[in-house]
C-alpha cells in the first residue's frame, strides 16, 4: 500500500491529505490542519457580549454567519436565564439581508474564483490561470463587490459588519438606504442572469429537470459540461446523508435527510468528536480539526443539504440523475445564489422601516449564569455557536463551523463525509477539486 | 512600452483571512492588476507555484503579511515547514514588508491566545520587538480587517516615491492620522453630549454607553467610508478601535468609566474635556432630544 | 491683568462680601456702589444687572476654590493625601475668605431662580466640578478609590464639606474648623477608597 503526503491549498488556508493508495485508487485519506488560533479559549473570561465582536474573526469570509450565530446564543441565553427578547420582523429581516448579501458573495466568489479555474486547470495545466487578467474574473469580482455593498448599507462595513446586538440590530435605515440596496441587488441579479445562469432568475428557479440548465453558454452549462466530461457526476458521493439545523426560508424547520426522506432534526443530538484531534488525550491526534455527528453520524450540510431538505424540484432532480455526486453538490449551490436573490428582493419590497431596530432586554446580564445555543445556516452549512455564561463572563465556548461537519476525522471502517466522497478516486487532482466542492474553509475548522 | 509592475507576495500567518477578501473588495481591482503582479496569494490559483517561489531566487517588491506571527512550529506551518522558515527566508528577497491588518502589525486578536508566543511582526500590541526587534522596511496597515483602500494607496505611493511618511507605530500618516470620531454622522450630539438612549436610532452618541471608541481611534473610516457606504457607526454600532494596538479591549460594547468619567479623546486633556463636556451637558438642546427625522411635524 | 478687569475684581470681592452677609435681595446696586465708592451707573459699566453679578461671582469663586483644588492635583501625592489636601483648602478658605462658602450656602444654593438662566446645570461651577472630577477619575485608575457613580462621590465630599461649614457657621462646633481636617478627610476616604 503506498501512502503519500499531498498538501491540499486554496481552501481558506491549507490542509494536509495523508492518503493511503490500493490499486492506483484512494483507499483512506487522513485529513490534517496544523495551524490553530484557539478562539474558543480567547473568548473565556470575556464579557458575554463581546462574542458578537470576537467570533465573526473566526472567519473573513462568513463572519456575518458567525456574528449571528454569537447574537442567536446569546439571545437563547436570555430566554434560558428566563427573559424572551422579542425581536421585530423588520429586525429579523435586516439579519436575512444582511447574511444573504454574505452568501450570494460567497457562492459566486467560490464559482468564479474556485471552481472555473480549477475546473480549468484539470482540463489544461498549461493554461494561465485568470485572477487579475480576464474580464470574466473581474466582471465575478464587481458582482462580489456589488453584493457585500448591499449588506453594508446595514452592517456598516464587510468583512467583519458590526450591526447585530440581543434584541435586534443597531441599525436605523430609511428609505433611501433601501432603494440603494436595490440598486446593488439588481446588479449582481443582471450578473447572474448574464453570466451565471444565462436567463433570467425566475426562469431558472422555474426549472426541474437537470436537462434545462445545459441549454445555454453560461458558466453554469460551461461548468456542468467540464465536471461531466471529468467523471464528476459519479465521483464525490458520500452517505446521502444531509442535515440543516439553522432557519431558512427554503424550508419549514431543522431537518435531516436520508437520501429523499426528509425528517425533522433538533440541535440537541449534536456531538463533537476530539477522536484523532490533537485536543484528544489518548495522543493518537493528528490535526487541529474536531469532528461532528448527529446522533453518532456523520451528516453533509450545506447547500445542497438545504435543497434536498426543502425538496427543491431541479435537485431533486439533479440527485435522481446523479445522486450526491460532485456535480449535484455544485449545481445545487449555483441553484442556491437564485433563491438567495430572489429571497433578499422580496425582503428589501417589504422591509417595515417603522418597526423598532431594537428593543432593549431589561434583565442585567451581570447575573447571568446559564446557557445558550445559537443555530445558522452559513454559507457551507449549519454553523452552532454554544455558550456558558457565569456572572456575565464567558465560561465556556464551543463552536462547530460547516467544514467541521463536512470534515471530520474518521476511519476506514466509518469514514467522514469528505473522507467518503474521496475513496476509491484515481487522482489526487480530482481528490481536490472534490475538497474544493465542498469549499472547506481551513480557518473555521480549526478555530 | 509596457508597463513595468510591481510584484506582490501574499503569506499568511494566523489568520481568518479577513484581510485578504477585504483587499478582494478594491473598488478598482482594474486598475490595481496593470500596476501590479501577484506573482503568489493564498487564495486564488496563479502562475507560479509556491513551491516554485521558495526554490528560486526571486526577489520581490512587496511581501505582504497578514495574520498574526509565531516561530512556534506547532501552532503554524506552511507547505510541511515551520512557518518562521518561509517568512526568514522570503524576507530577506523582499523590498519592503507590509503587514496587513492589525494582527500581522500588532498581534491583534489571535495573540491573546499566548503572547509570549504569538505577536506582530514589530510589536506586540504597544511593545516594541514582535516576530522581530528591528527592521526598516516595514510598513504596518492596521485594522481588523484593514479597508482595500489603505492597503493599495500604500503601495501606489510606495511605487512612485521612496519615502512614506509613517507614524510612531509605523502607519503611513496619510490614513492613520484621522480618527474614526471624523465625519461621524453622529457628531453634533457628541458636541451636545447627547447620549444615545438604546441601540438602534438614529439619534445619540455611543460614546457615552455603548463603547465606542471613535476618538481615540487612528483610522478614517468615516471619510472613506467602507464598501463604498458605510461604517461601524454609521450602522449603528460602537468603533471598537481596531487600528489601535490595544484591539480588542474588554468589554467592547460598553463604556468602561472611572467614577462616570470615560476615556478622553486622543490628545486632548482631561481637564479641557472634562470642562466642556461639563459646560455642554449642562444646556438641552430641544432639536437633539427629539428624532432626527420627525414624522409629526 | 489690565485695569478694567482688575476694576471688575475689586467690584466682584466688594459684592460678595455685602451679599454673603446680608443675602441676595437685601444687597442693593447703591449699597455696592457706596462700598466702591463709585457712582451707581458706574456700576453698570461692569455689570449690567444685579443677576448678572450674582452669576459672575459664582463663577468667581469656583474659579478660585478650583485653582486650589488644581494644585491639589498636580502634586505626585496618593488619593488619601490628596483628600485631606482638599479638605484643608476647603476649610482653610472657609476660615479666611468665609465669604465664598457662605455666598455658595445663602445665595447660590438658596435663591435658584436668581441663577435659572445663564447658570444652568453645573455651568457657572464648572473650574470647581472639573478639578473633583479630574481627582475622582485618577484615583479610580490608580486602583485607590472604588469605581461608582460620579454624583454619589461627589455628593458624599462636598455635602459633608458644606454642611460642615454651615454648622461651623451656626457656632455649634466644639473645635477650630481647621482642627477637624484629620478626621473628616479620614472618614472620606474611608468612605471611598477602593476596598
Amino acid at each position: 500500500m503506498k501512502i503519500t503526503k499531498e498538501i491540499i491549498q486554496r481552501i481558506e488556508g491549507e490542509a494536509t491529505l495523508e492518503l493511503e493508495w490500493e490499486e492506483e485508487k484512494i483507499h483512506f485519506a487522513r485529513i490534517k490542519f496544523f495551524n490553530f488560533r484557539g478562539i474558543e479559549d480567547i473568548l473565556k473570561g470575556k464579557p458575554l457580549h463581546d462574542a458578537i465582536a470576537i467570533t465573526p474573526r473566526v472567519c473573513g469570509i462568513c463572519s456575518t454567519a458567525h456574528s449571528m450565530a454569537a447574537t442567536l446564543a446569546i439571545e437563547s441565553c436570555y430566554a434560558n436565564f428566563g427573559e424572551h427578547l422579542h425581536v421585530s420582523q423588520k429586525a429579523k429581516d435586516i439579519r436575512e439581508i444582511v447574511l444573504n448579501a454574505e452568501k450570494i458573495q460567497n457562492h459566486i466568489k467560490w464559482y468564479y474564483f474556485s471552481i472555473i479555474p480549477e475546473l480549468q486547470k484539470l482540463k489544461n495545466p498549461k493554461l494561465p490561470p485568470h485572477a487579475f487578467k480576464d474580464k470574466a474574473w473581474f466582471e465575478a469580482q464587481k458582482a462580489i463587490t456589488e453584493s457585500l455593498k448591499l449588506g453594508a448599507i446595514f452592517s456598516g462595513q464587510w468583512p467583519h459588519g458590526s450591526f447585530l446586538m440581543s434584541g435586534g440590530v443597531t441599525c436605523d435605515p430609511i428609505n433611501s438606504d433601501i432603494v440603494g440596496a436595490q440598486n446593488c441587488l439588481n446588479t449582481v441579479m443582471v450578473f447572474c442572469e448574464t453570466h451565471l445562469y444565462g436567463m433570467e432568475i425566475e426562469e431558472f428557479l422555474s426549472f426541474d429537470c437537470a436537462l434545462q440548465i445545459m441549454a445555454n453558454n453560461a458558466s453554469l452549462h460551461n461548468g456542468v459540461e467540464s465536471m461531466m466530461q471529468n467523471g464528476f457526476d459519479s465521483f464525490g458521493r458520500s452517505y446521502d446523508r444531509f442535515l440543516a439545523l439553522g432557519e431558512s426560508f427554503l424550508y419549514e424547520s431543522a431537518s435531516k435527510c436520508f437520501k429523499t426522506n426528509v425528517v425533522m432534526a433538533d440541535v440537541r443530538y449534536v456531538s463533537e468528536s476530539l477522536e484523532n484531534s490533537f485536543f484528544d488525550k489518548g495522543g493518537k491526534g493528528y490535526t487541529y480539526s474536531k469532528s461532528a455527528l448527529y446522533k453518532k453520524n456523520y451528516c453533509e450540510v450545506g447547500p445542497l443539504a438545504r435543497l434536498m431538505i426543502a425538496k427543491d424540484p431541479l435537485i431533486r432532480d439533479m440527485h435522481r440523475r446523479f445522486k450526491d455526486s460532485t456535480l449535484t453538490r455544485v449545481v445545487a449551490r449555483v441553484a442556491e445564489c437564485a433563491h438567495l436573490l430572489r429571497r433578499t428582493q422580496l425582503l428589501l419590497e417589504s422591509l417595515n422601516i417603522k418597526e423598532p431596530s431594537y428593543i432593549k432586554p431589561k434583565s442585567n446580564m451581570n447575573n447571568f449564569t446559564c446557557e445558550g445555543v445559537g443555530v445558522v445556516e452559513a454559507s457551507r452549512g449549519s454553523l452552532i455557536h454554544k455558550i456558558s455564561v457565569k456572572n456575565g463572563l464567558i465560561k465556556e465556548y464551543d463552536i462547530i463551523t460547516p467544514t467541521v461537519w463536512n470534515l471530520g476525522n474518521g476511519t476506514i471502517e466509518n469514514p467522514s463525509i469528505a473522507q467518503k466522497a474521496i475513496l476509491g478516486l484515481p487522482s489526487i487532482e480530482k481528490a481536490d477539486f472534490i475538497f474544493k466542492s465542498f469549499d472547506v474553509c481551513s480557518v473555521c475548522t480549526t478555530q | 512600452m509596457p508597463k513595468i509592475k510591481s510584484s506582490i507576495i501574499w503569506l499568511q500567518g494566523l489568520t481568518c483571512n479577513g484581510n485578504s477578501h477585504s483587499f478582494l473588495n478594491y473598488a478598482h481591482m482594474e486598475r490595481f492588476a496593470t500596476s501590479f503582479d501577484i506573482l503568489y496569494h493564498p487564495l486564488l490559483l496563479g502562475d507560479t507555484s509556491f513551491e516554485a517561489i521558495l526554490q528560486s531566487d526571486v526577489r520581490v517588491d512587496f511581501l505582504i503579511l497578514e495574520g498574526a506571527l509565531s516561530r512556534d512550529g506547532d501552532i503554524l506551518q506552511k507547505f510541511g515547514y515551520p512557518f518562521h522558515k518561509i517568512l526568514d527566508e522570503l524576507s530577506t528577497r523582499a523590498k519592503y514588508i507590509i503587514c496587513a491588518g492589525s494582527c500581522a502589525s500588532f498581534g491583534g486578536i489571535f495573540r491573546l491566545k499566548d503572547e509570549t508566543k504569538i505577536s506582530g511582526a514589530l510589536f506586540n500590541g504597544k511593545n516594541k520587538g514582535g516576530y522581530w526587534n528591528e527592521k526598516t522596511n516595514v510598513i504596518n496597515i492596521p485594522g481588523c480587517p484593514m479597508h482595500p483602500a489603505w492597503l493599495i494607496d500604500t503601495l501606489f505611493l510606495l511605487q512612485k516615491e521612496d519615502k512614506i511618511s509613517l507614524d510612531e507605530f509605523l502607519r503611513p500618516k496619510e490614513i492613520f492620522s484621522y480618527f474614526t470620531h471624523h465625519g461621524c454622522l453622529r457628531n453634533e450630539y457628541f458636541e451636545w453630549k447627547v447620549d444615545s438612549k438604546q441601540l438602534g436610532e438614529k439619534e445619540g452618541c455611543l460614546f457615552y454607553e455603548y463603547g465606542c471608541q471613535g476618538p481615540m481611534t487612528h483610522a478614517n473610516c468615516n471619510k472613506i467610508l467602507w464598501n463604498g457606504v458605510g461604517s461601524k457607526t454609521r450602522a449603528g454600532s460602537p468603533c471598537l478601535g481596531c487600528t489601535e494596538f490595544d484591539f480588542p479591549k474588554v468589554g467592547l460594547y460598553e463604556t468602561h468609566t472611572n467614577m462616570s468619567l470615560p476615556q478622553t479623546p486622543f490628545g486632548i486633556s482631561k481637564r479641557a474635556y472634562y470642562s466642556l463636556a461639563g459646560i455642554a451637558k449642562s444646556f438641552k438642546i430641544d432639536r437633539l432630544e427629539r428624532k432626527l427625522i420627525d414624522e409629526n411635524n | 491683568m489690565d485695569k478694567k478687569s482688575k476694576k471688575s475684581e475689586k467690584i466682584l470681592d466688594a459684592a460678595l462680601l455685602l451679599f454673603s452677609k446680608n443675602g441676595f435681595y437685601a444687597t442693593t446696586i447703591p449699597d455696592i456702589a457706596k462700598a466702591m465708592g463709585m457712582s451707581v451707573g458706574n456700576i453698570y459699566n461692569y455689570f449690567s444687572s444685579k443677576e448678572k453679578l450674582a452669576k459672575e461671582i459664582i463663577k468667581y469663586s469656583s474659579d478660585i476654590l478650583g485653582e486650589e483644588i488644581r494644585k491639589v492635583n498636580e502634586q505626585k501625592l496618593s488619593s488619601k493625601e490628596k483628600i485631606r489636601a482638599i479638605v484643608a483648602v476647603y476649610f482653610d478658605m472657609a476660615s479666611t475668605k468665609p465669604q465664598h462658602i457662605n455666598y455658595f450656602l445663602r445665595v447660590y444654593l438658596a435663591n435658584k431662580e436668581v441663577f435659572k438662566e445663564g447658570c444652568e446645570g453645573m455651568l457657572c461651577v464648572s473650574a470647581f466640578v472639573t478639578e473633583l472630577m479630574i481627582f475622582f477619575e485618577d484615583g479610580v485608575a490608580k486602583g485607590e478609590l472604588r469605581n461608582q457613580d460620579f454624583f454619589s462621590a461627589f455628593g458624599l465630599f462636598m455635602g459633608y464639606l458644606g454642611g460642615f461649614v454651615f454648622l461651623n457657621g451656626e457656632g455649634v462646633l466644639n473645635k477650630d474648623l481647621n482642627d477637624y481636617v484629620d478626621d473628616i478627610a479620614l472618614n472620606i476616604y474611608h468612605a471611598l477608597k477602593l476596598q
